[in-house]
């Protein structure tokens, strides 16, 4: 046997002292990565909080413009008589204090291109007056509740299309919704070759999911 | 062989003062452990309570239900055209209870 172990063998001193100190390391490494582990939990709530408190500001947002939309579009009415004049298509009530106010002119243009193709149908001369070429604008909104701060900020982009629907996009913090807008007329009596009235009629859901995080 | 009996044998052993301090150390790691467990526990306890709150809240917000109705609040959104600075005011009721989780719907 060799010097080494004789001496082991021989020697008063334990162990003992080491091996509690090694114990104390690991149950110290242990007990903080639990406790990280339970805080990071903790944490996580208050980002939470936002992420889900931005979530309800943009479907509330997105649920408001369409009952707002949908809410007026009756005061929506136009009788087009002529080939060229936009002017027919009227707002019953305060515009002002509706979405229509932003929006109405583009919507005059859809009404008189489907005049156009409704009273060419019908064997009148207007298809001159549908605005083929007619660029419908991305219009960029700010939606805040007045007094309000716990609802962040919602940008908002509205574009028609010539086709009759309205792509809306809404972005509040880390949350972004977008949805369609169908944009159609009701007849308001009868078309003839000369003439077309119409209602504004507008349609649209929104569809009953959580948005993902972008 | 012989020696390795002889060693088990032996009553030789380590001082008072080493087995003290191990048994010290050995309590202290055990209160270490013990205490850091349970206030892991205390924590996890108190984000599951937070989470089933936040839960709670969101679903009441998105129902547009008030625990409360004489509670609920009046505002208006307010739309503001970028760059062009006009805007229009709509009518609006607020959800939520104080310091919670809040929606809104067009006051009709």
């Amino acid at each position: 046997m060799n010097r080494k172990v004789k001496e082991k063998l021989n020697s008063k001193r334990g162990a003992s002292v080491v091996l509690a100190l090694f114990l104390l390391l690991v149950c110290t490494f242990a007990g903080t990565s639990a406790l990280t582990a339970a805080r990071a939990n903790v944490g996580r709530y208050s980002t939470m909080r936002e992420t889900q408190q931005d979530y309800l500001s943009v479907t509330s947002a997105a649920k408001l413009i369409i009952a707002d939309l949908q809410d007026n579009d009756q005061n929506v009415k136009g009788t087009i008589s002529s080939g060229s004049a936009t002017d027919y298509v009227t707002y019953y009530g305060d515009e002002t204090s509706t979405f229509y106010h932003f929006i109405l002119d583009d919507i005059k243009t859809l009404m008189h291109n489907k005049a156009a193709e409704d009273v060419k149908s019908k064997g009148g001369a207007w298809s001159s007056f549908k605005s083929e070429t007619k660029t419908f604008e991305e219009r960029n909104f700010t939606l805040k509740i007045d007094g309000k701060d716990e609802f962040g900020e919602v940008d908002v982009s509205f574009k028609i299309d010539s086709g009759g629907s309205a792509k809306v996009k809404l972005t509040c913090g880390s949350y972004s919704y977008s949805f369609a807008i169908g944009i159609g007329f009701i007849k308001d009596g009868e078309i003839s070759d000369s003439k077309a009235s119409y209602i504004l009629n507008v349609s649209g859901e929104i569809p009953e999911i959580r948005p993902e995080v972008s | 062989m012989m020696k390795s009996a002889k060693k088990l044998r032996s009553t030789r052993g380590e001082t008072m003062v080493e087995m003290l301090v191990s048994i010290t150390l050995l309590v202290l790691a055990m209160s270490i452990l013990g205490a850091m467990l349970a206030a892991a526990y205390h924590s996890d306890e108190a984000a599951r309570a937070m989470d089933q709150k936040l839960e709670d809240e969101l679903s009441l917000a998105e129902s547009h239900r008030d625990s409360d109705p004489s509670k609920s609040l009046n505002g208006f959104a307010v739309i503001t055209l970028d760059g062009g600075g006009s805007e229009v005011r709509i009518p609006i009721k607020i959800h939520g209870e104080d310091d919670a989780l809040k929606s809104y719907d067009k006051d009709r």
